[in-house]
């Protein structure tokens, strides 16, 4: 399709203000920059969803030869599945500059150059349809994530930082071994060799080649989601991570190991996906109950909603690897309410500690009776993360249950129930604990949110309500090119039963 | 001899002829000639390097064979000319402390040593090439004299590198004795009529193959490597790194081409042996080490191990085809992607020293605040050499991990990015301690001189040029080596 390159813009927009940041002096003007710049990526890729027309495949495709020599091109595109990650990595993106205009204050040049790079990274992951431009996305955002937990971060954020680079890089170079074979094989069948992503999962493997493939794959997106047990870097790198490195890291990057899955792992490797059913279906519900358990035993607000992103990813991959309609249409939805949500939480939590200076629960009480409008909406987001009927969280949570509950995977669905009932304690508790009670005296001349705070968290807040009341608004965008996925894999000869 | 033959020599006689004069200058010019001396060298490189792309024969030999000048050759002629010409600029930043015009000399000898290593079809010009490099070398880490390193450094890497050239002789001769030639297709083609697995000839390979891995500094040949690149002077060491290794790899690339086919059964298993060696020990020990200079020194060793992989399987059999075209061309990228970030990464090394008065881990903290742009660009070195994108060594790594898989080397592929993530650890431990610890910065800010500044400018432009468009010169490569094959192939 030749038209306006309108997703380069989205993609490269925040890159151009990231070189221009460079060039300012002046505090305001570099966030003026940088505002307006995710203002107007948002902007844009609203308007792509405004004339985005679902269920008809990848849209808005633009394509280049990029190193022809090894038949890489520079490929962009957008379907449903992609469109809802995209819209949430700008709306987060431009919030989180809004935000950090408010309470950053040191490296302000570097803060603003490695978040916009950052965005640009993400944005890329989603939108290429090339391997080898997926994978280069998906690697240039490990070092901005890098820089800013490592420069930005709390005491420990060397170690939380090196952690992350580590575990991710493993997981992605395996992945790009995998790129590479897929190539040759595909090319080695078909006599087209390409990168083209599109191109690839319409082609067949065979099955022993497919369980290796899948594996490597797997190990890259189980790190990123993260599953157990390969979560451990992510309370580290959530603790010392600065608030806005949070929100992008529970809010985005976690959705990328989600996205993986969908995307890649199911329409290329079917029945590998199909053999590996169980496994990652037992390794959700240990997610799920795990995630929750632990998160039970905080006492650092922040590894509290750290741990309860495991638990929330799990209905993610217990979803997705359901193999039916609902199941995969409730993981993405489970994935945009996650990010909203906790994402929102790590705003409150950030705007706690910026007041208090402290994140142990043990030492905070009674905020409630001096900050009446942190105390709403920090009762909404704990709200909306339990699953509240209404709000976005439910609706993701319901369908993956729902698909969960048939022939075969029953069991897991009724596990995973119980994930939300230890959700619903963990989080009324730690409100509870935090919010209610008698004020320590030390928190008596604390101010409430200011206007811009308090406008950050009720944007989120709206999207929230608007996703639990009418989810069908977006479940409408790619529930057609899910369901494609759906029938890739359940065309599968094999099944898991052997593993049963 | 032919006026034909010597004009394709001409880029070498114009290195030796600057060379010549750069002595000549300083006897007689006084001590004040150094800016004029650096002057020379890059006017002088620059004509080089235009006559060496206007003057390619294509596909001919010169002198009986002895000399292949194909686009394989120009593209290595470019490349070392630039890296000569880098090195001088650099050391010109401390040419009050050393003997600065020795120094200039002494690198463009070493040059010539590595063009005709790039052009070489005969086993003679190999070893001349080889010694021309090595002699020259061994001075430049002992420049310094009155330091206790750099003689240590020296005098290792001396009796290491004269016990390798004479097993490296030793090994041509045997090849003589055997084949009656030197040269390289004459071997190959006499070879492939007596069979391969002749025990005679296997022993001539080995003690070839051992000669030339420990000049590319492979495991488990490497033992001189962190003593000779601690000791001599950073401009030094990054001549040595970026220049006379990688003169030694093309050299080696090429006796591999043309001259080992018949032997691919023997070579692939050995050379990949070396690759996997190489990758692993340099490494895993670079994590330990706490001298920046002895880390790029073992991430060089490491370095080799990946680009040997290309090496390895030039020969090798593929379903998808196009892998000897492709091997090559990947090696070849790689050493220009190789030579770029690490003289990048020495030049900020050699800034931070002077400095701060060394290179230890400690001498890089907070870099980031005392000089921001050099601390940048060290970043981009580092994610370079780790292999990130955007920058270029992730499309070099790439590129080998294509060819091993094209190959069918999984196994291969897969110790490449796990050796790479450990990789990651000790090339950030160099970030974090610039950006991420506690406490004051070493130094005052001072800004680097222009003559570091400009390397590495260089450096960082070409990282990111051949990372974000490496087209052009994976193209390049390609065409290149499509001259050099057709040599390889044909009677």
């Amino acid at each position: 399709m030749e038209s306006f390159p309108i997703l380069s813009l989205v993609l490269w927009l925040p890159l151009l203000a990231a070189i221009v940041v460079l060039f300012l002096r002046e505090r305001r003007a570099m966030f003026a920059v940088a505002a307006v710049a995710t203002a107007l990526s948002l902007l844009l890729s609203v308007a792509v969803w405004a004339s985005f027309q679902p269920g008809a495949g990848m849209q808005f495709r633009e394509s280049f030869d990029w190193l022809p020599a090894l038949g890489i091109k520079y490929a962009l595109g957008v379907d449903g599945i992609s469109l809802l990650m995209v819209l949430l990595n700008t709306f987060l993106f431009f919030l989180c500059i809004i935000y950090a205009w408010a309470s950053v204050h040191e490296r302000v040049k570097e803060y603003l150059f490695t978040m916009l790079l950052l965005e640009v990274g993400i944005t890329g992951v989603f939108l290429a349809l090339d391997f080898v431009l997926f994978y280069v996305f998906w690697e240039i955002m490990l070092i901005p994530m890098y820089v800013l937990i490592g420069v930005w971060g709390g005491e420990r954020r060397v170690y939380a930082t090196v952690k992350f680079v580590l575990y991710t890089l493993f997981g992605s170079l395996l992945m790009l071994v995998a790129i590479l074979a897929l190539y040759f094989v595909h090319g080695n069948t078909t006599g087209v060799y390409t990168f083209d992503i599109l191109d690839l999962t319409q082609g067949t493997y065979g099955e022993r080649f497919q369980l290796w493939a899948f594996l490597a794959f797997f190990l890259a997106f189980a790190i990123k989601v993260p599953m157990v047990p390969f979560h451990t870097w992510l309370p580290d790198a959530h603790v010392e991570a600065p608030t806005t490195g949070s929100v992008i890291l529970a809010g985005i990057l976690l959705k990328m190991g989600g996205y993986g899955f969908i995307r890649f792992s199911l329409p290329l490797f079917p029945d590998a996906s199909q053999l590996a059913q169980t496994a990652i279906l037992v390794l959700s519900v240990v997610a799920i109950l795990y995630g929750a358990l632990v998160a039970l035993m905080q006492t650092d607000l922040k590894k509290l909603i750290a741990y309860s992103s495991v638990s929330h990813m799990g209905f993610v991959t217990l979803g997705i690897f359901s193999f039916t309609q609902q199941g995969i249409d409730g993981a993405m939805m489970q994935m945009f309410s996650h990010g909203l949500v906790t994402g929102a939480l790590f705003l409150c939590v950030g705007q706690l500690y910026e007041r208090t200076h402290d994140r142990l629960i043990a030492n905070l009480g009674g905020l409630a009776h001096r900050w009446p409008i942190f105390a709403a909406l920090f009762l909404f987001f704990s709200l909306a993360s339990i699953g509240l009927p209404g709000l976005s969280g439910f609706v993701g949570e319901f369908m993956v249950l729902l698909g969960a509950f048939i022939e075969g995977t029953r069991i897991y669905g009724v596990l995973a129930v119980f994930g939300i009932i230890l959700s619903a304690a963990y989080m009324l508790w730690m409100y509870w604990r935090v919010m209610l009670g008698s004020l320590k005296e030390a928190h008596s001349r604390l101010e409430d949110l200011t206007r811009l705070e308090t406008a950050v968290l009720v944007a989120l807040a709206v999207i929230v309500v608007w996703a639990g009341l009418q989810p069908q608004e977006f479940i409408g965008l790619f529930s057609a090119d899910t369901s494609g996925i759906v029938q890739a894999v359940s065309a599968s000869e094999v099944t898991s039963g052997l593993l049963k | 001899m032919q006026t034909e033959d010597l004009i394709t020599i001409l880029p070498e006689i114009i290195i030796t002829v600057i060379a010549a004069c750069v002595i000549l200058v300083d006897a007689f010019g006084g001590r004040r000639t150094h800016r004029s001396l650096v002057g020379l060298v890059v006017v002088g490189s620059i004509v080089a390097i235009l006559v060496s792309v206007i003057v390619r024969a294509d596909g001919a030999t010169a002198f009986s064979g002895v000399l292949i000048t194909d686009g394989y050759a120009v593209f290595f002629k470019v490349l070392f000319i630039a890296i000569a010409a880098l090195s001088v600029v650099l050391a010109y930043a401390q040419a009050k402390e050393i003997p600065f015009a020795e120094l200039t000399a002494l690198i463009l000898f070493a040059t010539v040593g590595m063009l005709l290593l790039g052009a070489t079809g005969d086993l003679i010009t190999l070893y001349l090439g080889v010694e021309l490099t090595s002699i020259p070398v061994y001075v430049l880490v002992a420049i310094k004299r009155d330091r206790f390193r750099a003689t240590e450094g020296a005098l290792k890497y001396f009796l290491l590198g004269a016990f390798a050239s004479g097993v490296l002789l030793y090994g041509i001769a045997w090849l003589f004795g055997l084949t009656g030639t030197t040269n390289l297709r004459n071997i190959a083609h006499y070879v492939e009529s007596q069979g391969a697995d002749n025990p005679w000839f296997l022993l001539g390979l080995g003690l070839l193959l051992v000669g030339l891995a420990f000049k590319v500094a492979a495991v488990p040949f490497h033992m001189w490597t962190p003593d000779a690149y601690q000791g001599a002077p950073t401009p030094s060491t990054a001549f040595l790194a970026a220049g006379a290794k990688m003169g030694a790899m093309a050299g080696l690339l090429r006796v591999v081409v043309h001259g080992l086919e018949p032997w691919q059964d023997q070579v692939l298993p050995i050379v990949i042996g070396i690759a996997v060696a190489s990758m692993i020990v340099g490494n895993f020990v670079a994590i330990w080490q706490r001298d920046v200079k002895r880390l790029l020194a073992y991430s060089s060793i490491a370095h080799t191990g990946y680009m040997l992989i290309g090496v390895a399987v030039v020969h090798a059999q593929s379903e998808a085809g196009g892998l000897m075209r492709d091997a090559v061309a990947a090696v070849m990228f790689y050493a220009v992607v190789y030579a770029l970030m690490t003289l990048g990464a020495f030049a900020v090394t050699f800034a931070v020293e002077r400095r701060t008065g060394g290179t230890e881990m400690e001498n890089f903290q907070n870099l980031g605040r005392s000089s921001p742009l050099l601390a940048a660009a060290m970043v981009i070195f580092m994610i370079s050499l780790t292999g990130i994108p955007p920058a270029a060594g992730f499309f070099g790594k790439l590129y080998l991990l294509q060819v091993a898989l094209n190959a069918g080397l999984v196994w291969v592929a897969v110790v490449l990015v796990l050796t790479s993530t450990v990789s990651a650890y000790y090339y950030l431990r160099v970030v974090v301690n610039m950006y991420m610890v506690d406490g004051e910065p070493r130094a005052l800010p001072v800004a680097p001189s222009t003559a570091v500044g400009a390397v590495v400018a260089v450096g960082i432009i070409g990282t990111l040029v051949l990372g974000i468009y490496p087209a052009g010169a994976v193209e390049w490569a390609q065409a290149a080596f499509e001259e050099a094959g057709k040599l390889a192939l044909s009677p």
